[in-house]
């Protein structure tokens, strides 16, 4: 396994520049999630580290230049979107395509196979047919092909975006356990925020090509740097300058500032006179991913109200609904951005 | 009528398209070899080919003697019937399927001889045949028999009496569904017989004649092989039609094979308004082996071979010296004939056919 | 890969091919018709339009394909229905033969249809347009039966099941809910069988009676009978403009096809399970078996069973050849030619078939696509005349050489392979490739595990259909093929002309060796896709 880094790749499609400026380090072992929506280049990076569009800028792998080194001995592995597997081979000649090209007899590369289809819990299909697998198992036996031949670093494009939630569950869950398992590099490309989130140690967010904020997990989650980027990871309640909630909350002026949702809740109600309490109604409240969201309005800080302001609040008991309940705020419930 | 060799600059000129000439002109240079057919030996053949048509027989043992003499073997290419053989003569007029023609006959003379089908050849022994059969002074053709193209009737369907007696009493309701003639555009007998009913109503009442003919239900086929032994009664298994278009000396070839021989023959000819026909041999032009051509042609008036002929191919020869045989007493010649001059049928013969086609259709 | 440059250099051999062997024949018959005296006139054209009998011809030509494809939906839609709907025995082996019938050689339907309507005491259907019509029925209903079929079978049920639940009766359903849908299907099948029988040659020149003639039958008969290469000339570029527009309008109702959303993926068949529903299907075999098998059975019966009954006398007679008989060498060597000129052309349909489906699997316009995808050979004879013109003098003379049928049969099949390949070819470019390239494989390795093996399957269900074409090709090679290689389509042709049981039985044995051979390849190819899935 080795490390990856990308110095200022650009990638032209068509007159049109799809990736513009792009630098990206991944070490060896590391495992690097680039989240963005669709249309935001982010499949383009990774066609261009395996050599499939030309490119400007650099690629290298284990320090060495991939400059002018066709895409099949580049030594990386690639699991496409919709999975490419060969309809005209079984399950376990699929898995062992890779070895065979690198001179394994078929009998060796079948057995090869046959390790790798374990990993994946598939050795009972071996045999089947591509086509008569269902999409999960089609899933399943892409990413053994892509493993297989034990390439120096492993690229995911939506490894998981066709399935059902709960077979993406399931599937992420086996992936993070075979790349600890095989400590292998990885960089992979989702637009969902929970799958970059699970697999990815280190995350970069990408808008219109270019990288708007990257570092480890926790550290972008932390500080999602500018509006769009808070937004896009659901973060929603982004003041900007000159808003009342702006000013009331006391925020830096003139800089944006993010209030993060996960406020801790004030038993008192009769504290709510103090400067940094924010008191308010429920307007709505849901259930989703593990957390009650809910929104809420006629907002007081410190006792005087907000008129017309309204913030989002997670929490992990369903917030009642009624009476005006009270949060305070923290120094670092408040990230200033930087637009 | 006729495309010219003019044509090829002219084709190639309304092109206009280099690539195609150029490819044209590639496929030429690299097919060096196609200017004769590849299956022929080249000049030194011992193989004569003769293109003739369907029903064309000669005997084994008269062939043997030619190829004794010469040393030339004699393969027989079959087309349809006459008029069609002469037509795919000329449709591969550049790459001949054969060395020699025979079957062409004096109604369908002219447009092979206009476009070039034939080189001129002349037999030594065509000395001996009359002059007035030798149809073309330059000798491209050599005649090698004649015949009378009349109306057959079945025997066993139709006494003497009830025979028709001519053209005009095939239209009447006696003879309903009870005739088979050959297609002019592909038998030689058939445009004899089309020529006739010219002869008679004129050019401007055989199409009414024709018309008549149809609604009283007559049987085209393209060969007279079909219409002999597929519909006429007398001849086919199955055949249905007494009456056929054959010629004057059919009823002698049926006695000649009936076995065991019965009285008198099973067929007869109406020997009125026949019409007489010469048939013709000429050596292609573009032949493989011209030599070999002229040897057959020599050899198609020798004495074996004219009288080989008249009990295998049931013609005349041409040859005066030559007496047809005992069974030809069953076939006495026509009473009356009809016949249009040469020149007046090679003029017309071909829009004479197509209106008649578009009668029939 | 390959560079923009070298695909452009590939579309060289395909376009050198057509400019030589198609465009330049079509010029040539331009010339023939108006430059028939050594100058340009459009006199033969005025000749040929002021003729009764050829608005008749054309007439008949219409009015014969119009009732051909009408008979072919009336005894095909309830079928498809059928096969739409109903998983039941010997489905497969109605498909199979459904199939076979599309690529039987004419010549040998004509036969077929002449002697089982013989044997069954129906002579009035064994000639004329009742024989020609049947023939046509015989071999276009697969066309109806595979197209609308396998459309009608991806439509949603629960769609008319919506509408019984709305109160429409079954007529309505059918009508307003059904009929709409399944419209474009039969439209486009219509138009196919509309252009086949349009351009039939072999079935009306056998089966129809004297002077009747469509425009194929009247072109034969204007260059073979009446040598009027000029007025030939002007029919075929008739037919060659006619043509070009039911092509045109057959790839439009096509094209709409393909452009329907909402089909299922799987149809859903079911079992059939009331006594009505089993007694429809029970006659749908009944009658698709005596239809498609009847025929061959005939051909068979006929071909085994002289006058002295059951014996091998027919087969034994096709290995001998006397001075007497039609063909200028025994009919078995017709036998060989056949192998011969099919091989060859599918050699050359496959390369030729196989480079145009490749070019256009990459950047195609629909239109290129249509042009390239229009099947050349639906006019044969125009096909055949255009080439025994063209290539009979200096500067290319093909006319002593045999190698004129294989390429006629090769423009016949080209369209075919290029349909029967492109799908596969399709499946292949984009990420296949790419996949391979990152799992390690060159690209000599990505062509020889990938590409190829992919491709076979296509090749060879291609293989199968231009074999099969190629054997069957009537109305071109009959103007080509010389009297020392005739084909088993000519000889059978040559055979069924001439008087004699002889002639008859060999003409029939011929047809049977035909049928089998013809069946071989076609249900051996399927075969060969099925199993070439582990290769």
């Amino acid at each position: 396994m080795s490390e990856l880094e990308i110095r200022h790749l650009h990638v032209v499609y068509d007159d049109e520049p799809v990736v513009k400026d792009v630098s990206l380090r991944v070490p060896a072992g590391g495992r690097l999630a680039i989240l963005g929506p669709s249309g935001s280049g982010k499949s383009s990076i990774l066609r261009a580290i395996a050599g499939l569009v030309p490119s400007r800028g650099e690629v290298l792998l284990a320090g060495s230049s991939l400059a002018g080194v066709p895409t099949h001995r580049r030594d990386v592995g690639l699991m496409f979107q919709d999975n490419a597997l060969f309809t005209h081979l079984n399950v376990v000649d699929n898995v062992g395509f890779g070895l065979r090209m690198r001179g394994a007899t078929r009998s060796r590369a079948r057995v090869q196979a046959q390790r790798f289809l374990e990993l994946v819990g598939l050795e009972h299909k071996r045999e089947a047919a591509v086509t008569d697998l269902s999409g999960g198992e089609q899933q399943r036996v892409a990413l053994a092909r892509t493993l297989a031949p034990g390439p120096a670093v492993v690229l995911l494009d939506e490894p998981v975006g066709a399935l059902d939630r709960a077979l993406r569950e399931e599937l992420l869950v086996a992936m993070t356990q075979v790349f600890d398992e095989l400590r292998t590099t990885v960089v992979m490309v989702t637009h969902d925020q929970s799958e970059a989130f699970e697999i990815g140690r280190d995350v970069a967010v990408m808008r219109d090509g270019r990288i708007s904020v990257a570092g480890a997990a926790a550290q972008v989650w932390a500080n999602p740097q500018d509006s769009w980027t808070a937004r896009f990871l659901g973060l929603n309640n982004v003041m900007e300058p000159g808003q009342p909630l702006h000013a009331a909350l006391g925020c830096v002026p003139g800089v944006t500032t993010l209030l993060r949702p996960s406020l801790s809740r004030v038993a008192d109600a009769g504290d709510a006179r103090a400067a940094r309490v924010l008191t308010g109604v429920v307007e709505w409240s849901r259930f989703r991913g593990g957390l009650y969201r809910a929104a809420l309005s006629e907002l007081s800080v410190g006792g005087s109200p907000v008129p017309g302001a309204r913030v989002e609040v997670w929490s992990d008991r369903e917030l009642e609904q009624g009476p005006a309940i009270a949060f305070t705020i923290a120094d670092d419930d408040l990230v200033p951005l930087n637009d | 009528m006729f495309i010219k060799p003019s044509r090829v600059p002219a084709t190639l000129a309304a092109l206009g398209i280099v690539p195609v000439l150029l490819l044209a002109g590639c496929a030429g240079s690299d097919a060096p070899a196609t200017s004769s057919p590849p299956t022929s030996d080249g000049p030194e053949s011992t193989e004569v080919k003769l293109l003739t048509y369907d029903s064309y027989n000669i005997s084994k043992s008269v062939l043997k003697d030619f190829t004794a003499k010469t040393g030339y073997e004699v393969k027989i290419v079959k087309a349809e019937d006459a008029v069609a053989t002469v037509n795919r003569a000329l449709l591969t007029k550049e790459n001949p399927e054969a060395d020699v023609l025979f079957g062409i006959d004096n109604n369908t003379l002219g447009r092979a001889l206009d476009v070039g089908l034939f080189q001129p050849y002349q037999a030594p022994d065509l000395a001996q045949v009359p002059q007035d059969l030798q149809l073309d002074p330059e000798h491209r053709v050599t005649p090698i028999d004649t015949g009378d193209v009349c109306l057959n009737y079945d025997r066993a369907t139709l006494s003497a009496e009830q025979a028709p007696k001519g053209l005009e009493d095939l239209t009447g309701a006696d003879f309903k569904d009870d005739l088979v003639v050959e297609n002019p555009a592909t038998s030689t007998p058939g445009l004899a017989f089309l020529l006739a009913t010219i002869a008679k109503y004129g050019e401007d009442g055989y199409l009414d004649y024709w018309t008549k003919l149809k609604d009283n239900g007559v049987k085209v086929e393209d060969s007279w092989d079909n219409a002999y032994y597929k519909q006429f009664s007398a001849a086919a298994k199955n055949g249905t039609k007494p009456i056929v278009v054959s010629y004057a000396s059919s009823p002698a070839a049926e006695m000649y094979y009936a076995d065991p021989q019965p009285e008198q023959a099973p067929t007869a000819a109406v020997l009125n308004e026949c019409y007489n026909q010469i048939e013709f041999a000429g050596v292609l032009n573009n032949a493989a082996n011209p030599t070999g051509a002229q040897e057959f042609i020599n050899f198609m008036l020798t004495r074996p071979y004219q009288e080989d002929i008249m009990t295998t191919n049931w013609v005349y020869s041409v040859l005066p010296s030559v007496q047809p045989p005992a069974v030809y007493e069953y076939a006495p010649a026509p009473q009356t004939t009809l016949s249009i001059p040469f020149e007046e049928v090679n003029q017309n013969r071909e829009q004479w056919v197509e209106d008649w086609t578009s009668v029939m259709q | 890969m390959l560079t923009r440059a070298a695909e452009r250099l590939l579309w060289l051999l395909p376009l050198a091919f057509f400019a030589l062997f198609f465009a330049y024949p079509v010029l040539n018959l331009l010339v023939t018709a108006l430059h028939p005296d050594g100058h340009w006139e459009l006199a033969v054209f005025g000749q040929v339009f002021s003729d009764s009998r050829f608005w008749s011809v054309l007439w008949f030509t219409v009015w014969l394909a119009a009732a051909s494809t009408v008979l072919t939906l009336l005894v095909a839609l309830p079928g498809a229905w059928v096969l739409a709907r109903f998983r039941f025995w010997g489905k497969g082996l109605i498909e199979a033969l459904a199939v076979v019938a599309f690529v039987m050689p004419t010549v040998v339907v004509a036969a077929a249809v002449s002697s089982s309507t013989e044997r069954l005491g129906v002579p009035g259907l064994s000639e004329g347009v009742p024989a020609i019509l049947l023939a046509h029925l015989y071999l276009n209903v697969g066309v109806v039966l595979r197209l609308v079929g396998n459309y009608w079978s991806q439509l949603d049920p629960q769609v008319e099941e919506a509408a019984a639940a709305l109160g429409a009766p079954p007529w309505r359903r059918f009508l307003n809910v059904t009929w709409p849908r399944l419209a474009p299907a039969v439209l486009a099948s219509s138009a196919i069988v509309f252009l086949f029988t349009f351009t039939s040659f072999g079935v009306v020149l056998i089966l129809g009676r004297i002077g009747q003639a469509n425009l194929e039958v009247l072109i034969y008969r204007k260059v073979v009978q009446l040598f009027n290469l000029p007025e030939g000339a002007v029919l075929a570029i008739v037919q060659i403009i006619l043509v070009a527009v039911l092509l045109v309008v057959q790839s439009w109702l096509s094209r709409r096809l393909e452009t329907r959303q909402g089909l299922l993926a799987l149809p859903r068949l079911q079992r059939p399970r009331t006594a009505g529903q089993r007694s429809i299907v029970a006659a749908f075999l009944v009658c698709s078996l005596a239809l498609l098998a009847g025929p061959i059975v005939a051909v068979f019966l006929d071909a085994f069973g002289g006058s002295q009954g059951w014996s091998l006398t027919n087969y034994a007679a096709l290995g001998t050849s006397n001075e007497g008989t039609i063909l200028f060498v025994s009919p078995i060597e017709a036998v060989r030619n056949s192998l011969v000129f099919a091989v060859a052309a599918t050699v050359i349909a496959l390369i030729i078939g196989s480079v145009v489906a490749f070019v256009l699997s990459g950047r195609a316009s629909p239109l290129t696509e249509s042009i390239w995808l229009l099947p050349l050979g639906v006019s044969a004879v125009t096909l055949g005349f255009g080439l025994l013109i063209t290539f009979d003098e200096p500067p290319v003379n093909f006319r002593g050489s045999a190698a004129l049928i294989p390429i006629a049969q090769a423009l016949v099949a080209i369209p075919f392979v290029t349909r029967a390949v492109l799908p596969t070819l399709r499946s292949v470019r984009g990420n296949i490739r790419e996949a391979a390239a990152t799992l390690g494989a060159t690209p000599l390795q990505t062509w020889r595990f990938v590409d190829l093996p992919m491709i076979v399957r296509g090749l060879a269900v291609a293989a199968g259909f231009a074999m099969a074409i190629s054997l069957g090709e009537f109305g071109a090679t009959v103007f080509l093929a010389r009297s020392e290689f005739p084909t088993i389509p000519i000889a059978i042709y040559r055979f069924l002309g001439s008087p004699g049981d002889i002639n008859y039985g060999q003409a029939m044995a011929l047809s049977s060796i035909l049928i089998v051979v013809t069946a071989l390849v076609v249900v051996g190819t399927d075969r060969l896709r099925t199993s070439a899935r582990y290769l």
